[in-house]
């Protein structure tokens, strides 16, 4: 509800945490802005909710799943789940 | 070859030698420094070029306010926070927000850590290399060294001969590999450097200790904001949430990690006061006599004031940072400052890489225009290779920020200044104690020098400072009071059409302002006015020079092509150049590329 960008974000904050494992941004009360992904600032907002999904797994290989211009957020849920059935389409998203 | 006479009272000589410094090297951003040197190796004409630009205004344009302060805290990691803090300001300010008492002790904390983290770290980490020889240290001898050590600062317990040899023979191994890292291309035979070898192996040490303890100063921000560098903030509040009670509370703020914080906060009291605060003293006796770089200090200062003591009020008298322009050298009289008075604080751009649609009228920053125009035309060289900027045409991507048509300088020293002009019992306690120590005239804190020292005692006082607000977050939380966010205005559909807003602060460096107007929920216009823009400041249309000019003015150097006395002027200031600067076009004009050796002719 807070817009937090963890879910689809790949970086270590979570484990080796910041400034010698003391703390990182989700564990003091903010939701993550996904700062270590490319085009973060562009992502819709901080504390908006996901309009772009990225798949899980390796970087190299995520395709983008953008849903329309509007960006809209209705298939988040469905989009993760089916991404190991989906096959490689793709919808031009933004960019 | 001209004379020129400023109406802030010095005279420009350019004749002599050209000495052109760039890049100036241990400050922030990108800066270029040409002065006129007569046959007396005095400088008689001084020009600071600020040569990055910046972009984050414009990308602000059109986005969430909400937004803004996570933008804005990476215009610089050095000053991390203060932006953002600058920034929710002026969105709460826009908005009519009101945050938490919890929240303001909280912010408080938080920029007082920067204060003491920066002060430090600039220093000894930036600023020392001015004063302390390295090279020189080798020649000390350790028992001596720590004689001094314990004479200095009786409580800090680094201080055996042994301590101090092992020190030395790290910088001897280092020294004799040839491969000289930081201190590489310094001008360690320039008599400039006055200290004993005893006091430089002493500096030098402290130099490492600082440099290993200022991590520990950043993790107060890393457990209220997430992480540090670039913590997290909020409009309406701060993030994290109290939770003392509950059992399971990982997260958010609870009494492990307050008390972690209490203990850092009393750490960073004990190595300030043990450490920092000796060796300013230390090294001033030795440089009492060197008392250039005044600069605008002696006539005009500005500080906008900060630290609310209560939440929500920025008036003066609930500021515990101090308030007020004083101008003309009148300390009799601190004039109030209005952020929305567009007959206050205003920009120019005369000569300055930019273009406004009505010349040379300034612009209050709620109307400010970033219109690039980089011309060199008439300077010496290409626009590839500048040889020599020309200041009578443009020569700086900084604008030229004016107080009622003055230049003015900001900082440690010019809030100092006004806080002793207003009677501030701390600080004027803090200045008569170090001139009694150091044997020195009020007249003498309007100096390099001064402004030296002057960021070492606000250092102190906010160390302070921060346990005072701590104490005071506990027995808010103790009386049963956990809030920390006020949700009121958080949703856009809630807002006026139309809105603007000031925030301000003093960042370590000086004051600062974001002016932002908010229109349909988006982002119109934000304006930062930073403390090195005011500092940095090239000329006005009046033919002003800025701060960092007139503090190199009439600096007598003892070796042209070595210009450490320089260096030392315009270090003081503490340069923050990412900071100071507007941005431009959004196509990427092609920026000259100024990347010569240190001294040019």
């Amino acid at each position: 509800k807070m817009g937090c960008k963890g879910p689809t974000t790949y970086n270590a904050c979570s484990t080796i945490r910041w400034n010698g494992g003391l703390s990182f941004p989700i564990q003091s009360g903010h939701p993550c802005i996904g700062c270590s992904e490319d085009g973060f600032w562009d992502k819709g907002g901080f504390y908006n909710r996901l309009s772009n999904i990225h798949q899980f797994g390796i970087e190299a290989n995520a395709d983008e799943v953008g849903m329309g211009a509007a960006g809209i957020v209705g298939g988040a849920v469905a989009a993760h789940a089916a991404v190991s059935a989906l096959k490689r389409s793709q919808h031009k998203g933004d960019e | 070859m001209s004379i020129t006479k400023t109406p802030n009272g010095f005279t420009l000589d350019d004749s002599g030698k050209r000495v052109v410094v760039d890049p100036v090297t241990r400050i922030e951003g990108h800066m270029r420094a040409e002065v006129n040197i007569n046959e007396d190796n005095v400088v008689t004409n001084a020009v600071s070029s600020g040569t990055i630009w910046r972009g984050l205004e414009v990308i602000l344009k059109g986005r969430d306010p909400r937004d803004a302060w996570a933008f804005v805290q990476r215009i610089c990691g050095v000053c991390t926070g203060t932006h953002a803090l600058t920034s929710v300001r002026a969105v709460e300010d826009a908005l009519g927000i009101n945050i938490p008492e919890n929240a303001n002790c909280i912010r408080n904390i938080m920029q007082l850590s920067l204060q003491v983290h920066d002060h430090m770290v600039h220093f000894y980490h930036l600023h020392a290399l001015d004063w302390v020889n390295p090279v020189n240290a080798l020649k000390a001898d350790p028992k001596a060294t720590s004689e001094l050590q314990q004479k200095v600062s009786p409580h800090h317990p680094h201080s055996s001969p042994g301590y101090f040899r092992d020190v030395q023979n790290r910088l001897k191994k280092f020294v004799e590999s040839g491969q000289l890292g930081p201190f590489k291309n310094g001008y360690w035979s320039n008599p400039a450097y006055l200290l004993p070898p005893e006091a430089d192996l002493m500096a030098v040490t402290h130099y490492l200790e600082a440099l290993d303890f200022q991590k520990e100063i950043m993790k107060t921000r890393t457990i209220f904001g997430g992480k540090d560098t670039h913590p997290n903030w909020c409009v309406g509040g701060v993030p994290c949430p109290i939770n003392v009670d509950d059992t399971g509370a990982v997260g958010g703020l609870n009494m492990v990690n307050l008390n972690q914080v209490h203990e850092i906060l009393k750490q960073t009291k004990t190595f300030v006061d043990n450490v920092y605060i000796p060796d300013i003293l230390a090294i001033g006796q030795f440089y009492k006599g060197w008392l250039y770089g005044g600069g605008l200090s002696s006539q005009n200062v500005l500080a906008y004031g900060d630290i609310p003591e209560k939440a929500n009020d920025y008036t003066p008298d609930n500021l515990l940072m101090p308030q007020g322009a004083i101008i003309n050298g009148d300390l009799s009289k601190v004039h109030p400052i209005d952020h929305r008075d567009p007959e206050q604080i205003q920009e120019f751009v005369p000569h300055s890489w930019y273009k406004y649609p009505d010349g040379v009228k300034g612009l209050h920053p709620w109307d400010g225009i970033t219109d690039p125009h980089f011309d060199v035309s008439t300077a010496k060289g290409t626009s590839q290779n500048i040889e020599q900027l020309d200041e009578r045409a443009a020569y700086s991507w900084i604008k030229a920020p004016r107080w009622r048509g003055h230049a003015m300088e900001v900082g440690p020293l010019a809030r100092y200044i006004v806080g002793y002009a207003q009677g501030h019992e701390y600080w004027t306690d803090q200045i008569k104690r170090t001139l009694s120590a150091l044997d020195l005239p009020v007249n003498a804190l309007f100096s390099t020098l001064g402004r030296t020292a002057a960021r070492a005692l606000e250092a102190q006082w906010a160390a302070d400072m921060q346990l005072h607000f701590f104490d005071k977050l506990m027995t808010n939380i103790k009386n049963g009071d956990t809030n920390t966010h006020s949700g009121e205005m958080w949703d856009p559909a809630d807002w006026p059409a139309e809105a603007k807003g000031v925030g301000f602060t003093e960042a370590p460096r000086g004051a600062l302002g974001h002016w932002i107007r908010i229109k349909d929920t988006k982002i119109a216009n934000y304006q930062c006015v930073v403390p090195t823009t005011w500092n940095g400041s090239p000329r006005d249309e009046a033919g002003n020079i800025g701060a960092f000019e007139a503090s190199m003015m009439n600096t007598k150097v003892a070796v042209a092509e070595e210009p450490v006395e320089i260096l030392r002027n315009i270090h003081s200031f503490d340069p923050c150049l990412a900071c100071s600067t507007h941005v431009m076009s959004e196509e990427g004009e092609e920026l000259a590329n100024v990347t010569t050796g240190p001294i040019g002719l």
